[in-house]
């Protein structure tokens, strides 16, 4: 069976200007065999309010221009949506979880930055999450984090944490590939329900692998956060069998977002 | 197709496996004739010509098809007693393209003490690479040495502005910023390692702002997955350029040898 792709980890802009990006991601993403993206839309990307400390009405208007652009695509790719928060403003967080779920038919919650994951204001969310039997992939850091002007991510300890805590919680560790030390990173969720996401930039040789080894190959999710051709490149290029690589391209996506994905 | 960076040797701070057969499987997949390479031993030898003699000997070992294929980069530190034989033995040996690790031997290219080795790369024509890191700042392990500085090969160009220079891993802005400040410097090649986002990000702007010819492959084998880098030039759309590595092998004298 050939490979094609499910990116669990896609952005879309869709505000003035960035036109010709979007459109170049949807067209990068038919070239290369990714069928179905879970997009998420962090809010006006940094021009409102912070990037990963959005206001509520940033990123309400980010998940409502995702609804109307996923309702009114005519393309040939499949897409979905998370619904993005900012934990935060907890209250605002959960009714958007509410209408991003039930009106818009969002897939998944997609936590930012404001503070780590583990912090008790988060629970409640991961909670609602858990109702709706939709995956959290939560921006996560994965180097030193002193010192990160404007967000104050989750690290993978972090990510451990709220896995151990909500083991009914579908986590997905954002970008092992995202910069910073993903070898302490996978062994920091090895044992835990949390699957890990390949997308960034970072393209080690040897990634894929080790993940595969540490947290097992079922819980590894392709995905790309904005690089296309570098994800397809590291999972095609890995030391891995055919059928490992369809897992991770296809399979596993497929079996955690359940029957949200056609 | 020519791969300007591929490092033998070991890296301390993490587990990367070099194989010749994988390599060259990589390599005929992705149309690449021919990968220079060096040994990263050399930035942690005291002696770091040692490396270069250490690589030869390994060379030697390799079929003579497969040794051909290999353009050797000798490690060169111009602090050490002796790089003066050490260059000559280089050049007798037919390696035109010295990597420097200021970063690693602990020298700054402003030096003044360097004027007499730069006065000799000058006028014996050889190409100089500089790697600016080999790995993400954010996964730095504690010991690794910081990145090579921009302002500081930015003043070296401008005091010798003949020399043929390939910058390695430097990524988006300090590339842009090097080029920026010597737009006119005639032999000033890149690589898109460390750049992000693409199809539309960085790559593509600053295929843009530089042009095709002063872009090179490197495919930091066995750091990165070897098709990374391809990805980079497929999506900048270079990669059928008829513009793309001409300059970089005219430097070379490529067609020549």
């Amino acid at each position: 069976m050939r490979l094609k792709f499910i990116d669990v980890h896609a952005h879309l802009y869709l505000m003035q200007g960035k036109e010709e990006e979007d459109e170049w991601r949807l067209k990068y993403s038919e070239r290369y065999g990714i069928e179905k993206l879970i997009i998420s839309v962090l809010g006006s990307w940094g021009k409102r309010s912070p990037l990963y400390f959005p206001d509520p009405v940033d990123f309400r208007s980010g998940n409502k221009r995702l609804h109307e652009f996923i309702r009114s695509y005519q393309g040939p790719l499949e897409l979905y949506g998370y619904v993005t928060v900012n934990q935060a403003f907890l209250e605002d967080s959960l009714d958007e979880l509410r209408r991003g779920v039930e009106k818009y038919g969002f897939v998944g919650l997609k936590l930012l930055a404001p503070f780590p994951c583990n912090d008790s204001s988060t629970f409640k969310l991961i909670e609602k999450a858990v109702d709706y039997d939709i995956p959290i992939l939560i921006h996560t850091f994965h180097g030193r984090k002193s010192g990160i002007t404007g967000q104050n991510p989750s690290d993978s300890t972090d990510v451990a944490f709220l896995s151990k805590n909500f083991p009914r919680a579908k986590i997905i560790m954002a970008h092992i590939g995202g910069g910073g030390d993903w070898e302490y990173a996978l062994k920091a969720v090895r044992g835990t329900k949390v699957y890990v996401d390949i997308s960034g930039s970072g393209c080690d040789k040897g990634m894929i692998e080790k993940a595969v080894r540490i947290v097992g190959v079922d819980r590894v999710l392709f995905g790309t956060d904005l690089n296309m051709g570098v994800g397809i490149a590291k999972l095609l290029d890995s030391n891995l069998t055919h059928e490992e690589k369809l897992k991770i391209a296809w399979n596993n996506a497929m079996a955690v977002f359940g029957g949200a994905l056609k | 197709m020519i791969d300007t960076l591929v490092v033998y040797g070991k890296w301390p701070f993490r587990r990367i496996e070099f194989d010749w057969i994988e390599l060259l499987e990589k390599m005929d997949e992705n149309g690449v004739e021919k990968a220079m390479l060096f040994n990263v031993n050399g930035a942690f030898y005291r002696d770091a010509h040692e490396a270069n003699l250490e690589l030869f000997e390994v060379l030697k070992k390799l079929p003579r098809e497969v040794e051909r294929r290999f353009i050797v980069m000798g490690v060169v530190n111009p602090i050490y007693p002796g790089w003066e034989h050490d260059l000559n033995f280089l050049l007798e040996s037919g390696v035109r393209i010295v990597v420097l690790l200021p970063n690693y031997h602990g020298y700054s290219l402003k030096d003044p003490a360097l004027s007499h080795f730069w006065r000799f790369i000058s006028t014996h024509d050889i190409i100089v690479s500089f790697v600016a890191k080999f790995e993400d700042p954010r996964q730095r392990h504690r010991l690794d040495a910081n990145d090579l500085l921009e302002n500081d090969v930015i003043d070296l160009l401008r005091t010798y502005r003949n020399l043929k220079v390939i910058l390695h891993n430097f990524g988006y802005s300090s590339s842009l910023s090097i080029y920026l400040s010597n737009p006119d410097h005639d032999h000033l090649f890149f690589d898109l390692n460390f750049f992000y986002e693409v199809p539309t990000g960085e790559p593509t702007k600053f295929v843009r702002i530089v042009g095709k010819d002063r872009v090179v492959f490197s495919s930091f084998y066995p750091f990165r997955y070897y098709k990374a880098g391809i990805m980079k030039l497929i999506e900048t759309g270079i990669m059928d350029s008829r513009d793309f590595e001409r300059k970089f092998r005219e430097a070379l004298k490529w067609d020549s040898k």
